[in-house]
């Protein structure tokens, strides 16, 4: 593959065509800082912080990083003046909303920002929509997505309610930096039978008891989603990993 | 009947010609939203009922919005061999009056707006008579459309059949030329040609950005995929802005000819209109648009008898600013929220489920088929160097005559706010116009003589947007201004991408704190900070634009902002934490009507004496600043 030229920060070097910039620069040790994007999830473009300086045939251009393809005799600043400022003022918009979240406040600590000076909201939720895009693009249940608009806007389960779409397979809880998104497994007080519950989006699912160990081990509607996904029949997911993988299997 | 030949389309010119210019009497009603919510509904029912009752024959036919909204409900008046006569502020009440005088062949004179000897028809540049010179010059006092100061510099391509004919009704359509374009672009011109011809014209997209709009045809002409869309954009979210509605209303056909001929030159096989679920009027129109031109051949397969086909389908908005952002609109299409995503990919590379998809504005597309039959040098001529063509305005605010306004770009800004407008209302003084709609700017007094056009209202800090001009007088404060309309953007912004979800909220915090007295010095310099990052991070131009209302205020009204943070103070009497009422004792005569309308009982005072306002008790309503006959009370 031919390499596009790049002048990066000043210095030259190449780059390969078919991946972003921010993956290209990542390739070369340089460090931007990103919330929404994830080397497993498409693209989202939504955070903002990944924001560069391109030049090109003179024009100067602010793009996020995650998302532009890079082109030959590109010239790329990753911390120009101008970028750290506004990335500056976005990290602190964000604090600003959420003031306790973690990667928020350690993002804030890389960037040297001490404090925000807008008026604190106490979210918890980054609105990265890593959750959201995991559960369409990777597991396919397409259970959550956004409400609201603009500072109202959330996450949700449709209707606020117990979710026939999702499964119960804990992707969210799993890939969210904040962990504002969690779920536990208990025992009903109502049928007496294991459960899962996706605390946030008040969704109760029935557990499988291992066909080999009784040990319950996932979500029955997971097991049915992911064999009707990968077309193995239920029975084969009926006993865990564990049992499988020393052949226990009935 | 289905049109396949030119001999067909002359037919229905025939019929169209004989409804427009009849034998008998004709009385037509303004029925488009401006015109029903003053009551035009009513005047037309009213008219039905009276001209049977008084047994006096007479068509009496809906027509869309004429432009003067002001002065709705707008009636129009036909009588064979004489001028043509339009009444304005018609009510009910009149049309017993109006009736019986129509035997004579008269009409009184009390609700004459002015008379029409010709018309001229924009499509093919010929004039049509209502009345001869001699007939004309009977009307004696009558004014003559093109000498009254809301027509004279207007001049209407996109609106060219509002008001006139019926919307209803596709014949009347033809007869103004109608379809006569589309017939010789599909069965005789190269898709090529036609693009190279709007190129010529120099037609710049009116939905906001201002891209020109032959290079986006050859763009979608260029770019492959194994079906294409034409969408035209009708959703129309910017407050107070109501010209694609009209024309939606008062001419649907002339945006459906401009899809045919987008169509054709792109090669697009379906087309859809997406209009906001709040206009249903609109909606219902075009729907019966398309209905008709299906029967009469003029949408579905093989069109004008070639193997050209197209079909257009209606889209409903649910009422989100965003979804018109281009992205966004295509998303709510497909069924998924309307959010923008990022771009490139530009829709004309992959639009619509992931298809070429050319998008235009309304009133875009109306203007092509004027461009097409007088052509594109003949259009170029209007307007600037870079700005070609009319624009539509909806001219609101403290303005003497609020309407629909069709102006050559160039035209200044002050002969619309002054000359077709009528200046201020009620002999207040000019102080800024607001244009572009939310994220527009506001244009100071001074600069007034801005010509109207993309690059002149840029540089001024503003944006020409999709037409909305708010002219604002004395009484109105600046700061309040920009809070109103970062209040409206951070309701509207999708939130998707964070510069524009916290910015846009933050900016309004900011705002907010300011006009209720606990504004900080570093406060100009956070909201420019806020400001920056918003232009230049956020994804979609929601955000990027969302600052100019900011800082086009603090450019040209910088000292308001300083007044209310370092003085506490609102000079223009709007904020009303930071302004205290009080009474003249030198203009005070005691007549108690202040007294009176104080919900509060702040005010007190005997009859004939000095009246006072209690500081403690007064919750700054402005009530008695309105009641009072004397203008004693004062704000300060
Ligand atoms: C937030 C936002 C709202 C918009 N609203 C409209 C609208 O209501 N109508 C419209 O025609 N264009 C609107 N646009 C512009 C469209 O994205 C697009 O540029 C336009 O429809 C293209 O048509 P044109 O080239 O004929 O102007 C909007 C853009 C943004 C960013
Ligand atoms: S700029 Fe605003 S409206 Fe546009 S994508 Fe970002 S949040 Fe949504
Ligand atoms: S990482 Fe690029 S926008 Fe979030």
């Amino acid at each position: 593959m031919t390499m596009c030229n790049i002048t990066l920060n000043g210095k030259k070097t190449k780059f390969l065509p078919g991946k972003t910039i921010l993956e290209n620069t990542r390739d070369h040790g340089v460090k931007i800082p990103v919330l929404c994007s994830h080397e497993a999830l498409k693209p989202y473009g939504a955070c903002r912080l990944c924001i560069v300086e391109i030049e090109e045939q003179g024009r100067k251009q602010i793009v996020t990083s995650c998302n532009s393809h890079v082109r030959d005799g590109m010239k790329i600043k990753t911390h120009s003046p101008r970028v750290q400022k506004i990335r500056k003022t976005l990290v602190e918009l964000l604090l600003a909303r959420t003031p306790e979240a973690a990667v928020e406040q350690q993002l804030a600590r890389d960037i040297g920002v001490k404090a925000t000076p807008y008026p604190e909201q106490g979210e918890l939720c980054i609105m990265c929509g890593q959750c959201v895009r995991t559960c369409r693009e990777i597991v396919g249940a397409c259970a959550l997505d956004f409400v609201h608009k603009g500072s109202k806007r959330s996450v949700a389960v449709p209707f606020f309610r117990d979710s026939k779409e999702c499964i119960g397979c804990g992707s969210c809880v799993f890939v969210c930096p904040t962990g504002v998104v969690s779920m536990h497994d208990e025992i009903s007080d109502v049928r007496g039978e294991p459960e899962r519950i996706m605390d946030k989006w008040e969704t109760r699912l029935p557990l499988q008891k291992c066909s080999s160990d009784g040990n319950v081990f996932a979500t029955r509607r997971m097991l049915e989603h992911f064999a009707r996904k990968h077309e193995v029949s239920e029975g084969f997911l009926e006993t865990c990993s564990h049992c499988l993988r020393k052949g226990n299997t009935k | 009947m289905k049109i396949k030949k030119m001999q067909d389309l002359n037919k229905l010119k025939k019929s169209g010609e004989q409804q427009l210019f009849p034998s008998g009497i004709k009385i037509t009603v303004g029925l488009a939203t401006c015109g029903i919510a003053r009551g035009a509904d009513k005047v037309h029912d009213a008219f039905k009922k009276e001209l049977q009752k008084q047994k006096v024959k007479a068509t009496v036919v809906p027509v869309g919005c004429s432009g003067w909204c002001s002065r709705e409900p707008i009636v129009n008046i036909i009588i064979p061999r004489m001028p043509k006569i339009t009444l304005g502020d018609v009510s009910e009440d009149d049309i017993p009056g109006i009736v019986r005088n129509l035997k004579n062949r008269h009409i009184p004179e009390s609700k004459i707006l002015y008379r029409t000897d010709a018309e001229e028809n924009i499509a093919d540049g010929r004039v049509r008579k209502y009345a001869s010179a001699s007939q004309a010059a009977t009307s004696g006092k009558i004014p003559a459309y093109g000498t009254l100061p809301l027509f004279k510099k207007q001049k209407k391509i996109a609106l060219r059949n509002c008001g006139l004919i019926n919307p209803a009704d596709i014949q009347e359509y033809v007869a103004r030329g109608g379809f006569k374009a589309a017939y010789s672009a599909v069965t005789g011109m190269k898709p090529e040609k036609i693009i190279t011809e709007v190129q010529r014209s120099g037609l710049r997209g009116r939905g906001g950005a201002g891209f020109p709009v032959g290079k986006k045809w050859e763009m979608a002409r260029q770019a492959e995929g194994k079906k294409k869309y034409i969408i035209c954009n009708a959703d129309e979210g910017d407050p107070g802005a109501y010209m694609d509605r009209s024309i939606l209303e008062g001419d649907p056909f002339s945006v459906l000819e401009g899809m045919i001929i987008a169509a054709f030159s792109i090669g697009a096989s379906e087309g859809y209109i997406y209009v906001r679920g709040e206009y249903p009027l609109a909606v219902k129109q075009v729907t019966k648009a398309i209905l008709q031109a299906k029967r009469s051949g003029l949408l579905g397969r093989n069109m004008f008898g070639t193997d050209f086909s197209f079909n257009v389908n209606v889209e409903k908005g649910a009422g989100a600013f965003v979804c018109g952002e281009e992205t966004a609109l295509i998303a709510s299409i497909e069924g998924y929220s309307g959010e923008p995503v990022p771009r490139p990919p530009y829709p004309v590379e992959k639009g619509l489920w992931g298809l070429p998809t050319c998008i235009n504005n309304v009133e875009t597309l109306a203007n092509i088929p004027v461009v097409l039959s007088r052509g594109g040098t003949w259009f170029s001529r209007i307007g600037t160097g870079k700005s070609k063509g009319t624009k539509i305005f909806s001219l609101v605010g403290a303005v003497e005559r609020v309407g629909l306004v069709e102006v050559p770009m160039g035209i200044s800004l002050k002969e619309i706010v002054y000359d077709i407008g009528g200046g201020i209302a009620g002999g207040r003084k000019l102080k800024a116009v607001q244009t572009g709609g939310p994220s527009g700017g506001c244009i100071p007094k001074r600069l007034a003589d801005i010509s109207v056009d993309y690059e002149s209202l840029t540089k001024a800090g503003s944006i020409m947007g999709s037409g909305g001009m708010i002219v604002m007088d004395d009484r109105t404060c600046m700061v309040d201004v920009a809070k109103y309309f970062m209040s409206f953007l951070k309701d509207e912004s999708c939130g998707k991408c964070l510069p524009c979800r916290e910015g846009t909220q933050a900016v309004f915090e900011i705002l907010d704190r300011i006009t209720r007295g606990r504004g900080r010095t570093k406060d100009i310099e956070q909201l420019k900070d806020v400001c920056e990052a918003m232009s230049q991070a956020s994804m979609c131009a929601l955000g990027k634009t969302a600052a100019n209302p900011v800082l086009s205020t603090l450019r040209y009204f910088g000292k308001e902002y300083d007044e209310h943070i370092k003085k506490r103070r609102c000079s223009a009497g709007v904020c009303s934490a930071l302004i205290r009422f009080s009474i003249n004792a030198d203009k005070c005569i005691g007549c108690e009507a202040c007294r009176k309308a104080c919900p509060c009982e702040a005010v007190s005072g005997k009859p004939r004496k000095m009246h006072k306002i209690s500081v403690k008790k007064c919750i700054k309503c402005r009530a008695c600043y309105e009641v009072c006959p004397v203008k004693a009370v004062e704000i300060r």
